[in-house]
Parts: C-alpha cells; structure tokens; sequence
C-alpha cells in the first residue's frame, strides 16, 4: 500500500514540477514541488522514507532537466535526511515553523547546488545566482511548503491530529 | 276556503302576467318612472363592477405575465446553457485555430527548409530553476539524436541534450552551458552565443575591433555541424568592452520567446536535401497563397 501512494506521488509531482509549476512563475523563478515533498514526508514520515522518495524525485528531476550533473540525485536525499532529522526535535511541533524549515533547507539546498556549479564554471555569477535564484526559491518554496500544508490540513483533519497530537 | 285560496292565486298570476305584457308592450316613454330608479342603480352597481373588472384584468395580466416569466425562465435557462455551451466551443476553436495557424506556419517553415526536419511539441520545461530547457514529445524513435540543433521559425533555440524513446531534453540557447558558434550578419565577426545568469544570451569574444553596433543581426556561423550557416540567432542589445578581458561582447534581444514556445523544429541533419537551396528561412508574405 505505501509503495502504491508512493508511486502515486511520484507520477503526481514529476509531472507537476515539468508542466504545471512554470504557469506559477515568478520572475522566470518557479517553486520546486519536489523539494517541498520531500520535506513534508521527512516531517511527517522519517528519513528513510523522505531520503528513498528524494532518490526517486531527484533523479527523475535530473533526467528531465538541462543538468547534466545529478545534482538533485545528490541534493534531495540529503534534504529528506537532514528534514527528517530535524522532524524528531520539538521544533516540528510548531505549526508555523514548518514553512520557516522549509524555506532554510531550500537556501542551504540551492547554496549547495550554486558551489557545485561555481566549482564545474568559473564564469558563474555566485552573488547574482544567490539573489535571483536561489534566495526567491527558497522563499517561494516555504510560500508553497506553508500551502500545501494548509491544504493538507484542511482536506485531512486526522492528519493533522496525528502530526501535532501523537 | 280551498277554493277561495286557489282563485286568489289564480288572480295573482293572471295579475303578473299582465304587468309583464305591460311592461313589455309599454310604449318607452311610460318606461320613463323606471329608468328614474334604474340610473342610480346602475350608477351604484357599476362600482363594485369596475373594480372586480379590474381585478379580473390585473388578475389576467398577472396570470399571464406569471406564465410568460416562467417561459423566460425556461428560455433563459436553455439560453443560459447554450451561451455556456458555445463559450466552450468558441474557445475549443479559437485554440484549434491558433494551433492551426502554428502549425500551418511550420508545415510552410518545413517546406523551405531545405534540411530534413521533425517537428515536435514542446510537453514540459526544466523542472529546476538552474538550467534553461524544454522536454519535447520525440526521441529516438522519431530519429533524434543528442546534439541536434532546435529551431523555430523565428531562430535557434538550442540543442538536443539527453534522448529517451519517446521525448528528448533541449538544452536552450539562455542556458549558462550551451554555447553556439555564431557570428555577426553585417560585420562577419564571430563569436560564441552563450546563456548568462538572468536569462539572457551573450555573444562572446567577438574581436576588440569589432565594430558590432546595436541593432545588429547575428546567425549561426556554420562552423558547428548542429546548425548550418545563416540561421538567425537574435539582435545585438548592446555592446560592451570589459577591462579584464581583450574581447568584446554584446548582449542579444532573442526572436523567440521561449517561455510561451509550444512547438519547436529539430533539424535531423545539416546537409540540405538533394537539389534544395541550402537557405533555411521562413517564407515571404507576398510569395502568394500558400507563402505565408
């Protein structure tokens, strides 16, 4: 049963991230649905599920994209363990702390990917992919992270119970 | 006494008949006594007449004004629905149409271009926020293979980075790791096209004398066997002259607009096809009815 709704969300968010997300464009920046997933279910499921579905979505990514690194193969599974992690501090009690978690691990993420690609491409612009890619990301995606988990509140009120009242 | 009592009746009905017979046959102006009370009368009695005559009429119309609002409502339904039914429909054609004329412009686009091509619609866009493509619907079964040049109409758009089966990974001209060789249609002068940070495209390294000028025309340069000479690449922005580096470059106003680009072409291979002017170019306007 898990690997079904797993799979469900893997054929959900893919399609999401490369077709849907772009109408939601920001200034050419767009929220990356993949990484909010992988933290809500490092939040709300562990690590070992949220590094598994962050090895899944990040290659996945990968192979649709114009990198031709696997960057997100290697950045996704690192946030499901780091998010995962943080899940079993009282921190994640917080409500509204999630979107907050969310937004940090996204600039540590795009920190990481923008030195990886500094490192491969001396001509990058760090201070200029700091500013208009990876800070309006990591914004966008608490905005979004802080949606969807309305969304899901709102739609399932168990789920929420069972979260914040173990 | 019952004999008394039946000829008074008797009397009586003999007496009603005559004053029936007399009132009949009486000439109009003995009627004169009767009219006196029958003016009033009628005077009195037209009143409540009036006024039931007037409920029955507003009754009427009431009635009938009932009916024909439920009719309206009934109409206005169907109308409603129908008008509901046809804003679909409109627009299901006005996509149609300009689906139509898109690829209309590419059949046109194919057929003066004398390389062979695919043509491919465009399904997804990079799903990060790092790199500039697009995933397009052929792959290798369609005969894509990577490193084919992309073009549109308008000009290049990049090339074939990754191919699967069925859709393949386009790398932009904006992305920071595609470069093209290209150069300037007025001046000769080449360089490298190349994706920048915000989006944008630069030709580099053009030479320090090089008198590129705002406005000008760049195209490949053919050197690069993805895109044959002459394909327009975009127009120089402006130029600029950076003191670390003995080169020019010019930032590009790019014909195309990659964030609404919904079909692409992939030219499958560089050398034109038999007896074909090696000019890949969209038709003239005025080159008649089927030139547009």
């Amino acid at each position: 049963m898990k690997f079904l709704v797993y799979g469900g969300v893997v054929l959900l968010i893919i399609p999401f991230q490369v077709v849907v997300v772009h109408r939601f464009a920001i200034e050419g920046i767009v929220p990356d649905a993949v990484l909010v997933t992988v933290c809500l279910v490092g939040l709300w499921r562990g690590e070992f599920e949220a590094v598994v579905l962050g090895l899944v979505l990040g290659f996945l990514q990968d192979l649709l994209s114009g990198a031709t690194v696997y960057l997100n193969l290697m950045t996704k599974p690192l946030i499901g363990l780091a998010i995962g992690i943080v899940g079993r501090t009282p921190l994640s009690l917080i409500r509204w702390m999630i979107p907050i978690l969310i937004t940090g691990i996204s600039f540590v993420s795009g920190l990481i990917i923008l030195f990886l690609l500094q490192a491969s491409s001396s001509e990058m612009d760090v201070v200029q992919a700091l500013l208009s890619i990876v800070l309006p990301q990591a914004l966008y995606d608490g905005v979004l992270g802080a949606i969807v988990l309305l969304a899901t509140f709102r739609l399932f009120p168990t789920l929420h119970r069972r979260v914040w009242n173990p | 006494m019952f004999r008394s009592r039946s000829r008074a009746k008797k009397a009586w009905k003999i007496f009603l008949i005559l004053l029936l017979t007399g009132l009949v046959l009486f000439p109009l102006s003995a009627k004169e006594p009767l009219n006196a009370i029958a003016v009033p009368l009628t005077e009195i009695i037209k009143v409540p007449l009036t006024i039931v005559s007037l409920i029955e009429q507003t009754l009427e119309a009431g009635g009938k004004a009932l009916q024909s609002l439920i009719d309206l409502h009934g109409k206005n339904q169907v109308l409603t629905d129908e008008l509901a039914r046809l804003k679909i429909e409109h627009n299901r054609l006005e996509e149609l149409a300009a689906a139509a004329e898109r690829y209309r412009t590419l059949f046109d686009f194919q057929q003066h271009c004398p390389y062979p091509t695919v043509v491919a619609q465009v399904i997804g866009r990079d799903p990060t926020n790092w790199h500039r493509s697009l995933v397009i619907a052929k792959g290798e079964r369609d005969g894509v293979i990577a490193g084919m040049g992309v073009i549109t109409p308008l000009g290049v758009v990049g090339r074939v980075l990754k191919v699967n089966r069925t859709f393949s990974v386009v790398q932009l001209i904006l992305d920071r790791n595609n470069a093209i060789t290209a150069l300037v249609q007025r001046t000769r002068d080449e360089g490298i096209v190349q994706g920048v940070e915000n989006g944008r495209a630069m030709m580099k390294y053009l030479p320090p004398l090089a008198s590129v000028e705002s406005g000008d025309v760049v195209v490949t340069s053919g050197l690069d066997d993805r895109f044959p000479k002459g394909m327009v690449i975009g127009i120089v922005n402006r130029v600029e002259k950076k003191t670390a580096t003995p080169f020019k470059s010019a930032t590009l106003t790019l014909h195309a607009d990659f964030s609404t680009l919904e079909e692409v072409v992939v030219l499958l291979a560089t050398t034109p096809l038999d007896g074909r002017d090696s000019e890949c170019s969209m038709p003239h306007k005025d080159d008649g009815e089927g030139g547009a």
